[in-house]
């Protein structure tokens, strides 16, 4: 079953193997700074913002910023967003990503 | 697999290009932002996304040696595209906007239409633009040099599409040649 979350996952300089997005619902969804190795959100469907980016200044951003994340965000193996419907906005600003490496299990 | 269609199929690697982002069919009812500091080792698929105000994809880095590619044929910006100065002259830029009404910043990149393509100066390198022409603004200043005849050409062949302003930054116009066999058209 497809997860359906009523608050906002927001992470700064961490890291993750694999975050798995798939059919989910969230608020919004940010990740600042820190690695990750791969993102499958094909029909995340999100009502706010999502932000995966590194710590850069954004005018837009309400919220405090998180203390000293890293600079640069790093999508070792890829992104997958096919279908996704986002209500706010998309920002990948400071992101060094590398391409889709292997075939997804279903 | 006898007759296959596997032209679109994104999850076989090794059948198509590399790929950092697959996102077709992503919708955005803000801005998509891909600048700043955005490197990818691989192509960018927006094939048929539907961006609600503006899709931003400059001051980026590619990461290999062909540069950043967007693949977004079919993409519907309802802003502005603004895709100048992308990691010039790493990019290549297939794109169909059916829809763009908003502006289309191009600035340091050369606008292309179909038809009129000719090979980039070195191998996979220059911006590319297929089809798919803005009806409001567009802003083709700032070519290189190099390709300055590309883009005064094809601005001049796509002039009586666009249905507002063309700035095209002190850059000379000209009408592209015209087949002598075919009708002209007065403007």
């Amino acid at each position: 079953m497809a997860p359906r979350l009523a608050v906002t996952p927001a992470f700064a300089d961490c890291r993750f193997d694999d975050i798995d997005l798939t059919d989910a619902s969230v608020p919004s969804f940010e990740v600042i700074g820190g690695k990750i190795a791969r993102i499958r959100a094909d029909r995340l469907n999100a009502t706010g913002t999502v932000l995966l980016r590194g710590d850069r200044f954004d005018p837009t951003y309400d919220h405090p910023p998180p203390p000293q994340p890293s600079e640069t965000l790093i999508i070792a193996a890829g992104m997958l967003m096919c279908g996704a419907k986002i209500r706010g906005k998309s920002s990948t600003c400071a992101v060094r990503i590398s391409a889709v490496a292997v075939i997804f299990p279903a | 697999m006898r007759g296959a269609n596997l032209g679109r199929c994104r999850h076989l690697p090794g059948l198509t290009e590399r790929m950092a982002v697959i996102a077709d069919g992503l919708a955005v009812d803000g801005n998509l932002l891909m600048s700043a500091g955005f490197v990818a080792d691989g192509a960018v698929c927006l094939e048929g996304a539907e961006i609600g105000r503006c899709l931003a994809l400059f001051r980026g880095e590619a990461d290999h040696a062909y540069g950043v590619t967007l693949s977004a044929v079919g993409v519907h910006v309802k802003s502005a595209l603004k895709v100048g100065a992308v990691c010039t002259p790493k990019v290549n830029i297939s794109l169909s906007a059916r829809a763009s009404n908003g502006d289309l910043d191009a600035e340091g990149g050369t606008v292309r239409r179909r038809g009129l393509e000719r090979p980039a100066p070195s191998g996979r390198e220059g911006q590319r633009w297929a089809d798919g022409v803005p009806r409001d603004q567009i802003k083709v200043s700032g070519f290189s040099p190099a390709r300055r005849d590309v883009g005064e050409r094809n601005s001049g062949a796509d002039l009586r599409q666009i249905g507002g302003d063309l700035d095209c930054g002190g850059r000379t116009l000209q009408f592209p040649r015209r087949d002598p066999s075919t009708p002209t058209e007065r403007a």
